[in-house]
């Protein structure tokens, strides 16, 4: 039994607007890629030498008496989850959310508070009930720094307060745009040993500044600052990430498309030739009826 | 007159990178000058317009809010703001 033409002529009519759809989105996710890439290297020099400079301060024996250094007996620890606000991005988000699971499960229960960036994430874990500290939801896919602020102020309050012990940020650190790590990152405690230092050991000891207007007020803005930034740049590697997931999904949808628009095609010429023999030899068939009759 | 290098640097770009003869920059309790062979300091920034002038006499000038910091250090001076406005550019060397 042929298929139906018409079947056939509807789907691949269906399939062909798909990949229009998913054409467009992978456009659309290239220029985005393209931008916050852009930001994300154009925002690293600033962070690293901040860090440099904080390096430095860690270097101090008076070091261990900011607060922000304070080590305490991890009872809470704050996971700082990275997603996209939509889907369609491949594994992007699943992936994310399967290694949080894993994160909740390897630790002890209700020791764990979890605060969202991005729609996914938040929606997921709501559902099922996860202790949740805080959501940011208004990233609205480029990095931003005031939101990032906020974000980062939000963490510093949790940890000085004493409400939680351990901050640990969770994003996807961007390789190249094929490749993207989920990076668990100590945020804080500061960890000094985990700063890339450029010049470490030699001059480092020997430089001694003047701190206008002191050291302790200088250093009092330092941290904060270089805090303001991290999570800006990890904000920037997580959508940076999140871009080039979604081109590379839908790169592979519009390819299964042309994929799926091929044998269809087939079929449907098949069909088409099968029903036009069909009829040819219902013609011959009447017309030789005709000359014996 | 002597130079020394100078990088302008915010969350969203290197702003400036070159030589300049000379620098004064919005220090949180006034504006602190420098010249070539300053003394290493390192200082917090508070709201104002920083100005430099490059070896060709053309003025950078720009407007620098948020949190920010001046580090000089080896003839080497770094500008970090959380945001910066750029008034006015200066010569070939911006980036």
């Amino acid at each position: 039994m042929p298929e139906s033409l018409k079947v056939l002529r509807r789907r691949l009519r269906s399939i062909r607007s798909t990949k229009q759809i998913t054409r467009a989105m992978e456009m659309v996710s290239a220029a985005k890629l393209r931008r916050v890439q852009g930001m994300l290297l154009s925002a690293r020099p600033y962070v690293r030498h901040l860090e440099t400079l904080v390096g430095r301060l860690a270097e101090q024996e008076d070091a261990a008496s900011s607060p922000y250094f304070a080590r305490r007996d991890v009872k809470r620890t704050t996971l700082v989850l990275y997603t996209a606000d939509r889907g369609l991005c491949g594994s992007y988000n699943a992936n994310m959310i399967r290694q949080t699971e894993a994160f909740l499960r390897g630790s002890a229960e209700e020791k764990v508070e979890l605060v969202c960036i991005g729609r996914r994430g938040h929606d997921y874990f709501r559902r099922r009930k996860e202790r949740i500290a805080n959501a940011f939801t208004d990233f609205g896919g480029k990095p931003d720094l005031e939101e990032s602020v906020r974000v980062a102020e939000f963490l510093c309050e949790r940890f000085l307060s004493g409400a939680t012990d351990e901050v640990v940020l969770f994003y996807s650190a961007f390789v190249s745009t094929v490749v993207t790590k989920p990076t668990f990152q100590k945020f804080l405690p500061f960890d000094p040993a985990s700063l890339s230092r450029t010049d470490k050991g030699k001059d480092a000891a020997e430089r001694f500044y003047l701190y206008e207007p002191s050291r302790e007020r200088v250093y009092e803005r330092l941290i904060p600052a270089y805090l303001h930034s991290k999570i800006h740049i990890s904000v920037a590697e997580a959508l940076t990430s999140e871009h080039s997931s979604r081109m590379l999904a839908m790169n592979s949808a519009s390819k299964n498309c042309d994929e799926l628009v091929d044998s269809l095609t087939l079929r449907l010429n098949k069909a088409r030739q099968g029903t036009i023999t069909g009829d040819l030899l219902d013609i011959v068939g009447g017309a030789e009826a005709l000359q014996q009759g | 007159m002597s130079v020394f290098h100078l990088q302008i640097v915010s969350p969203q770009r290197v702003e400036f990178d070159g030589e300049v003869e000379s620098l004064v920059a919005p220090g949180e309790e006034g504006y602190v000058g420098v010249l070539a062979n300053h003394a290493p300091l390192l200082t917090t920034l508070g709201k104002g317009n920083l100005s430099a002038r490059e070896a060709s006499g053309e003025e950078i000038q720009c407007r620098i809010e948020g949190a920010g910091f001046l580090e000089v250090y080896d003839n080497n001076a770094v500008v970090l703001a959380e945001r910066i406005e750029i008034l006015s550019a200066g010569g070939s060397s911006r980036l």
